[in-house]
């Protein structure tokens, strides 16, 4: 856990700080949002909570609809 | 406006376009599972199907020079649509990212460090993604050449060495499966390794290309990329035959075959060093597609404080995508093909139509 919480505070010394530096704040909240999802997800992968796999969700919604092979 | 001023020339992007399909090209498993050894014929017939959609895709490039994907679709449908079908492009764009980099690192993993995990392997190679992207496309497209004609050198020398254990027998029977399985693996051809042309809908603005010239360098990348891809499927169904469908990655169990005398033996490290080669810039051409998107989408001027965050987020979410490689193969096969369908081959031809029929891009008066 402490190597993801230092990748992560790492990433945001060397992105998040200069742009909220810049005060553009379109940029701030894109890179925040990505950021803080990005950061959620790697705390849930190492926590092991089964995080539900798009593709895989997708998969079952065709194939209920017969659109899989 | 354009977010990356870096330009490169018609040359340049035709590599970068037979590079990126030559890296599709090594993956051919999920081909070969459902069509075995009919499936240099789906390879054929899935590069002949992708023609009419590669000249959709061309229209677009021509009709819209200075715009990329995005910039495209919010003219063509009005930004409101323009920005939905952006949202869905991003999505696309990052998920095809993630899955080859989780094809690089489980390859990697079971190949050649086997004790690193797979996440360790894919953040590796995103931070030295990064500093290619950082740079920018002139970059990112300088070593498409280079990486083309390695990967040609090897894979010619590669396929010489084999040559001696291709059987004839091994590509029989001809059309003995079931008719759904040819529409598959037809399917599957179309869109996992050359419906991924929409990618370069994204690059186009950056290249100097002429209105003839866009037409020459698209196709003959497409090309160059596709004979590979038909060259080795016929070759790796030549050595192995029935039991290509075994292997995860077939080239490589065909190169292990490889033995001239005591000298020239385990040829397949050539193999694994070039499949690491060609995937890293298929990734990190994704990679730059998927910031430039992101920087496009939300009007950001500057995409450099973007890449570590959508690398990271590339990382984690491929982590998500499959539990392992055979569910990933699986999806490939039954489900993927349907959904890239709407991103490779729908929605480019029907912006293509809707853009002729709206007679855009409108020309300004004086």
């Amino acid at each position: 856990m402490a190597a993801v919480i230092i990748v992560y505070a790492l990433l945001a010394l060397f992105e998040l700080i200069p742009i909220i530096k810049s005060r553009s704040w379109r940029h701030i909240a894109v890179c925040g949002v990505l950021f803080v999802i990005s950061f959620a997800l790697a705390i849930l992968l190492k926590l092991k909570v089964r995080v539900p796999s798009m593709l895989l969700l997708l998969g079952d919604l065709l194939r209920s609809w017969h659109l899989a092979y | 406006m354009r977010i990356d001023k870096g330009r490169i020339s018609g040359l340049q992007f035709m590599f970068l376009i037979a590079c990126y399909y030559q890296a599709s090209s090594l993956l051919t498993a999920f081909q070969t599972g459902v069509t075995k050894q009919d499936t240099w014929i789906m390879v054929l017939i899935g590069s002949i199907l992708s023609l009419p959609f590669l000249w959709a895709v061309r229209t677009l490039m021509v009709t819209f020079p200075d715009k990329n994907l995005i910039q495209i679709l919010s003219e063509v449908y009005g930004p409101v649509i323009g920005k939905i079908l952006g949202l869905l492009y991003l999505w696309y764009f990052l998920t095809v990212a993630s899955l080859n980099l989780m094809d690089l690192a489980d390859f990697t993993k079971g190949t050649i460090m086997t004790r690193t995990p797979s996440p360790v392997m894919a953040a590796v190679c995103i931070l030295v993604a990064s500093i290619a992207v950082r740079r920018g496309i002139r970059l990112v497209a300088k070593y498409g050449p280079l990486f083309t004609i390695i990967a040609a050198f090897i894979f010619v020398l590669s396929t010489l060495l084999v040559v001696n254990q291709i059987k004839l027998e091994h590509y029989l029977p001809i059309f003995s499966l079931p008719p759904k399985k040819y529409l598959q693996g037809a399917h599957i051809s179309t869109t996992i390794p050359f419906g991924e042309h929409i990618t370069f809908l994204m690059i186009h603005p950056a290249a100097l290309l002429s209105r003839r010239d866009t037409g020459k360098y698209l196709f003959l990348g497409f090309a160059v990329g596709a004979l590979t891809l038909f060259i080795t499927t016929l070759r790796d169904i030549g050595v192995l035959g029935n039991t290509v469908d075994l292997f995860t990655v077939p080239s490589l169990m065909t190169l292990r075959l490889v033995h001239v005398g005591p000298t020239i033996s385990r040829t397949e490290i050539l193999f694994s060093v070039i499949f690491m080669i060609l995937l890293f810039f298929k990734i990190t051409v994704l990679f730059y597609v998927t910031v430039l998107t992101v920087a496009q989408l939300f009007n950001i001027k500057s995409y450099q404080h973007l890449i570590l965050t959508v690398g990271s987020l590339i990382v984690v979410y491929g982590i998500t995508l499959y539990p392992n490689p055979q569910k990933h193969a699986a999806s490939a096969q039954e489900v993927e093909p349907v959904i890239w369908t709407l991103f490779e081959l729908f929605i480019p031809l029907l912006t293509s139509i809707v853009a002729k029929i709206r007679k855009l891009p409108k020309v300004k008066e004086a």
